[in-house]
């Protein structure tokens, strides 16, 4: 199969010398009905669990467990409940503004120097380094806890933000540097080769060249670290005392009903799609980046 | 996988100054994701692997050597440990499969050109964005007996209350959650595929499907193992869901289950210090039976940084 | 080759770096001098009832020079577990006094992180006997009892004149139940520490025991606790329990009491607001009584929360006059008046102010001077996950009684080794 490919991409013109035209994109070849039927499909598949978490979010206490599809006497309490004074959100918002921003923004900059240094670089030890991230993904979370609770109880970083953002870029860089390797793996090297044979540095050509060819593997690392990040509970839980530091997941954890008995199923829906929504927002304004392509045109 | 130069350049060997100086720029590159990795997860896992060698009470604790991790394999603990063991690789197995499946095809679907796609992209990954533990919650009460999943198939399983539904509940709402997961990666790594490729193939006469099988899917499986490999390693450490939904009963306790009731319930750390560690070696097999049976390109031995022509 | 051997030196000096930072400072509780009075810090569950920081207030414009802070953790008891855990383990002396689940002081106080307290001061004669049991161990008081808790029966008092005292008579208005097209009976029985409540009730109801009175030894293994649990399983086999029931946690049995599907209802007190608020559906229809027994009244398991005083608090001696005069009665009148709990105290519950607004008081009150308080010991979440996992495989009709009990005795030797 493999050999199949090579003999095609030998007999195609070299990406770098012509000026491909803007990208056409692949016609239906399914027929648009089929497309439409997968459309449908993926759609009923995403969206309708969401569909009824919506629903009981609207849904006041009196009627969360009818099963009515749409919601008899729909209501914003729930909306209500979830600001209201027992329950801190908005802060929990701002706090988990700060972690995932902070935990994607380090977590991608470490990532891309480890990935450049393993895709592009030759030294001894790459083996070593890919799996020890590797490796650090292999254990059960609840393993690091407590000694790392006991370390941060310590260093006195109990009810910080740093508490939550050091483990959690830990646990976004295996997969980001794998992600980002692979990525750079599939770069022409050779544009960058050319670029410094021309007198740009290292560093130059990587951030003129590579880069922004790297855009969807970079864009895509960025939205799952921020997702996981956002939706990080175990770490979050321990390392967070106080309404100061805490995140949305441990603030929805915290939410309580009537009694310490009552499962507060309402406003907890409330709470997840308001949780929701900020990442789905960014999904989109984002998603153009997740799928812009190598476009020859980011060639001199 | 050979690596194949799209254009005729030799390899020059690199003067050893060079290598030299790619060494230290390595160095400093990798060092700090190394130094985060080892104080925040080698350090508390080396701890608490030493921590399993000794026993469990309250005051000074004997060294008991691999007692701990004998109760685990074949003492008391064996019947829960094996049974965790199972019901962790069921999960993980019948997961992956239907997350690669239906991840594959919504990928393929959001890689198209159509009106909205950004919409159905945002739409693909609505499941991953929820909260774990809010969709938990919602599965639970979508499964309740008297939930919404049986007032509109119309039975009366109790789902969480028996082995087989709640196995299945569990698998269902897992496959939803994460499905999305494997698409976006996938996705990423469609993006890659350059579209010339498949103009030669069309022109060549290629039908649809020839040219998803022998173009798509070679192209895309790095992205597609490495998205794989990485669920693989998720889905052996489940959590979340099992706890939530069943609370571990009905045999669905995974082996992170376990180790938590251990370590943070019955504060037995050299028991559960040994589940962990247990857990860590099985995984640590199966992801290196897969890397290797399936040929991961984890790192290219012959790498000289061309990789534009696999 | 210097690559590899830098990273190697590198790895290794981080991971020593650690472990260095990590045992040589422990911070222990060091003992500042002082007279051990100063301002503490309160780490409660989930304030439900919005009045806490009333009665707080309170003590603080008394003592302002020893001000109580109020920090408010999950309302889910396992979290605020593994918070109190990890604080106590952390040594690190920042909750001074914690909100302790009953079930918890064995636990603490055998670990070392509690202080033991005076036993004139805080479990006196007034205060209820079986909630002073729930705060001792191995002989001495570890904390103030709070709050108390105890099962009750809910019943529909429109479909029958006299509640059951007996299982037989449970059993003979279940056919009412059956005219009526309800369950008869609605109780917790998904595996959690609910179904260890109910089946205690079961099995201590019916004269057994899980472990011994100083929780050294197993007991469960008994014809008494085998009949017990019997009970339990032949209300699932012949419907009187619904099958959807093993999924019920206080919540749902809740529900379909208050939603009129259920007749008998085993819960916790606090049920009585929802069913008495107008817009009930059972309001005036229902009433509570004792649970019932194998030959006579039954024994409720015991709920609550006692207060400890951390071992690494800074301020022990704050800490103590604080948990005593939680318990003085001004402090309780408000916890009964205004949180709407139940009081540790025996004579709060026939005064008439208070029974006005809850009339179930009386019938708490016999039921907690004769309830019983779950396992006392050490490695109590091992206990109950056993007690846990064969009862709800007996419920489930997987095992039979007697197998599931010569099980949960073997799985209770391990756990209380």
């Amino acid at each position: 199969m493999t050999e199949t490919v090579t003999a095609r991409r030998d007999t195609e013109v070299p990406r770098t010398s012509t000026p491909t035209p803007p990208r056409r994109r692949r016609r239906f070849t399914w027929g648009t009905g089929g497309l439409y039927v997968a459309l449908v499909a993926i759609g009923i598949f995403c969206l309708a669990p969401f569909y009824w978490m919506v629903v009981s979010s609207l849904k006041g206490p009196a009627d969360i467990f009818d099963n009515s599809l749409v919601p008899l006497e729909p209501t914003l309490e729930n909306y209500a409940a979830v600001f209201g004074a027992q329950n801190t959100f908005a802060l929990a918002l701002r706090n988990s503004v700060i972690i995932a921003g902070s935990v994607t923004v380090i977590a991608l900059v470490f990532g891309i120097f480890a990935s450049y240094a393993i895709a592009r670089l030759q030294f001894r030890g790459k083996n070593l380094v890919l799996g020890l991230f590797l490796a650090t993904s292999m254990f059960p979370g609840v393993a690091i806890l407590t000694p790392l609770f006991q370390l941060f109880a310590d260093l006195g970083w109990i009810d910080t933000f740093q508490a939550m953002i050091i483990p959690d870029v830990s646990f976004s860089l295996p997969l980001g540097v794998w992600i980002l390797t692979s990525f750079f793996r599939a770069m022409p090297w050779e544009l960058e080769a050319a670029a410094r044979v021309d007198g740009c540095t290292r560093g130059q050509a990587f951030r003129k060249i590579i880069l922004p060819l790297a855009v969807p593997g970079v864009f895509t690392t960025a939205i799952l670290v921020f997702i996981s990040a956002w939706n990080e509970f175990m770490i979050a839980n321990s390392m967070s005392l106080t309404s100061a530091s805490q995140p949305v997941t441990v603030a929805i954890a915290q939410f309580s009903g009537i009694s310490q008995y009552d499962k507060p199923y309402g406003t907890q829906m409330a709470a997840g799609v308001l949780v929701t929504i900020p990442l789905i927002i960014l999904v989109l304004i984002f998603q153009r980046r997740i799928i812009s392509g190598l476009t020859a045109g980011g060639v001199k | 996988m050979a690596i194949s130069l799209g254009t005729a350049r030799t390899r020059r060997r690199r003067p050893r100054e060079s290598r030299e100086r790619d060494g230290r720029l390595a160095f400093w590159l990798v060092i700090p994701s190394v130094i985060v990795l080892t104080v925040v997860i080698a350090f508390p896992v080396i701890s608490s692997v030493v921590r399993s060698f000794f026993g469990d009470g309250i005051g000074d604790v004997p060294f008991v050597g691999f007692q701990n991790y004998a109760d685990a394999l074949w003492g008391y603990g064996a019947q829960e440990f094996w049974a965790a063991t199972g019901i962790t690789y069921l999960f993980a197995g019948v997961t992956i499969v239907l997350e690669t499946l239906i991840g594959l095809g919504m990928a393929l679907v959001a890689n198209r050109a159509f009106r909205g796609r950004g919409l159905l992209r945002a739409s693909v990954l609505v499941p991953w964005a929820i909260p774990t533990a809010v969709a938990a919650v919602l599965w639970k009460w979508a499964f309740d007996p008297q939930g919404i999943i049986n007032a509109i198939t119309g039975s009366t399983v109790v789902w969480t209350g028996s082995a087989v539904p709640s196995i299945i509940a569990i698998i269902i709402a897992d496959t939803w959650k994460t499905a999305p997961f494997v698409a976006l990666l996938i996705l990423a790594g469609l993006q890659i595929i350059p579209d010339d490729v498949y103009e030669a193939a069309k022109i060549d006469g290629a039908s649809a499907w020839k040219r998803f099988w022998y173009i798509t899917l070679p192209l895309v499986r790095p992205a597609l193992l490495v998205a794989v490999l990485f669920r693989l390693l998720d889905a052996l450490r489940m959590y979340d869901l099992p706890e939530i939904m069943t609370n571990g009963a009905n045999g669905t306790a995974t082996l992170s289950v376990l180790v938590v009731q251990s370590t943070l319930s019955q504060l037995k750390p050299g028991y559960g210090g040994a589940l962990s560690t247990l857990t860590f070696a099985l995984i640590f097999v199966t992801a290196y039976l897969f890397v290797r049976l399936l040929g991961v390109n984890a790192v290219d031995q012959a790498s000289s940084g061309k990789g534009a022509g696999r | 080759m210097r690559t590899k051997k830098r990273l190697i030196a590198v790895v290794t000096a981080a991971t020593a770096l650690t472990t260095a930072a990590l045992t040589g400072c422990s911070t222990g509780a060091s003992d500042n001098g002082g007279d051990g009075t100063g301002p503490i810090t309160f780490a409660s569950g989930k304030d439900l009832t919005g009045a806490m920081p009333q009665l707080i207030d309170k003590w603080n414009e008394m003592h302002p020079d020893q001000k109580v802070t109020f920090l408010e953790l999950s309302a889910s008891p396992d979290d605020q577990r593994t918070s109190f855990v990890q604080d106590f383990q952390a040594k690190s002396g920042k909750y001074d006094v914690i909100w302790g689940d009953v079930v918890w002081t064995s636990e603490f106080a055998a670990h070392g992180w509690l202080e033991p307290l005076d036993a004139d001061k805080v479990a006196g004669d007034d205060i209820l006997p079986a909630a002073v049991e729930s705060a001792t161990y191995e002989g001495k008081v570890w904390a103030a009892p709070f709050m108390t808790n105890a099962g009750l029966l809910y019943y529909r008092s429109d479909l029958i004149d006299a509640p059951p005292t007996t299982w037989d008579e449970l059993e003979a208005d279940c056919e009412i139940a059956k005219q009526n097209n309800m369950d008869c009976y609605a109780g917790q029985f998904a595996q959690y520490e609910g179904l260890t409540v109910n089946v205690a009730e079961a099995i201590n109801s019916a004269g057994g025991a899980f472990l011994s009175e100083d929780g050294t030894e197993v007991a469960v293994d008994s014809p008494e606790a085998r009949e017990g649990l019997q009970h339990l399983v032949d209300m699932f086999a012949n419907g009187d329990i619904n099958a959807g029931a093993i999924t019920y946690q206080e919540q749902e049995s809740a529900n379909a009491f208050l939603e009129g599907k259920a007749m008998f209802l085993r819960n916790w007190p606090y049920v009585f607001t929802a069913a008495s608020a107008p817009d009930s559906v059972i309001a005036g229809k229902f009433d509570m009584a004792q649970l019932p027994g194998l030959d006579g009244p039954g024994v409720s398991s015991l709920g609550g929360i006692n207060l400890g005083v951390s071992a690494f608090s800074k301020n022990k001696e704050t800490a103590k006059a604080w948990v005593e005069w939680m318990q003085s009665e001004d402090a309780q009148r408000i916890l009964v008046s205004v949180m709407n709990q139940a009081s540790v105290r025996t004579d709060l519950y026939t005064d008439p102010d208070l029974v006005q607004v809850s009339p179930y008081l009386p019938t708490l009150q016999k039921a907690e001077l004769t309830a019983v308080p779950r396992p006392r010991t050490p490695n109590y979440n091992a206990v109950s996950l056993a007690i846990q996992k064969n009862a709800y495989a007996a419920l489930q009709g997987n095992v039979t009684v007697d197998e599931a009990i010569t099980q949960m005795a073997a799985d209770l030797e391990q756990a209380i080794k």
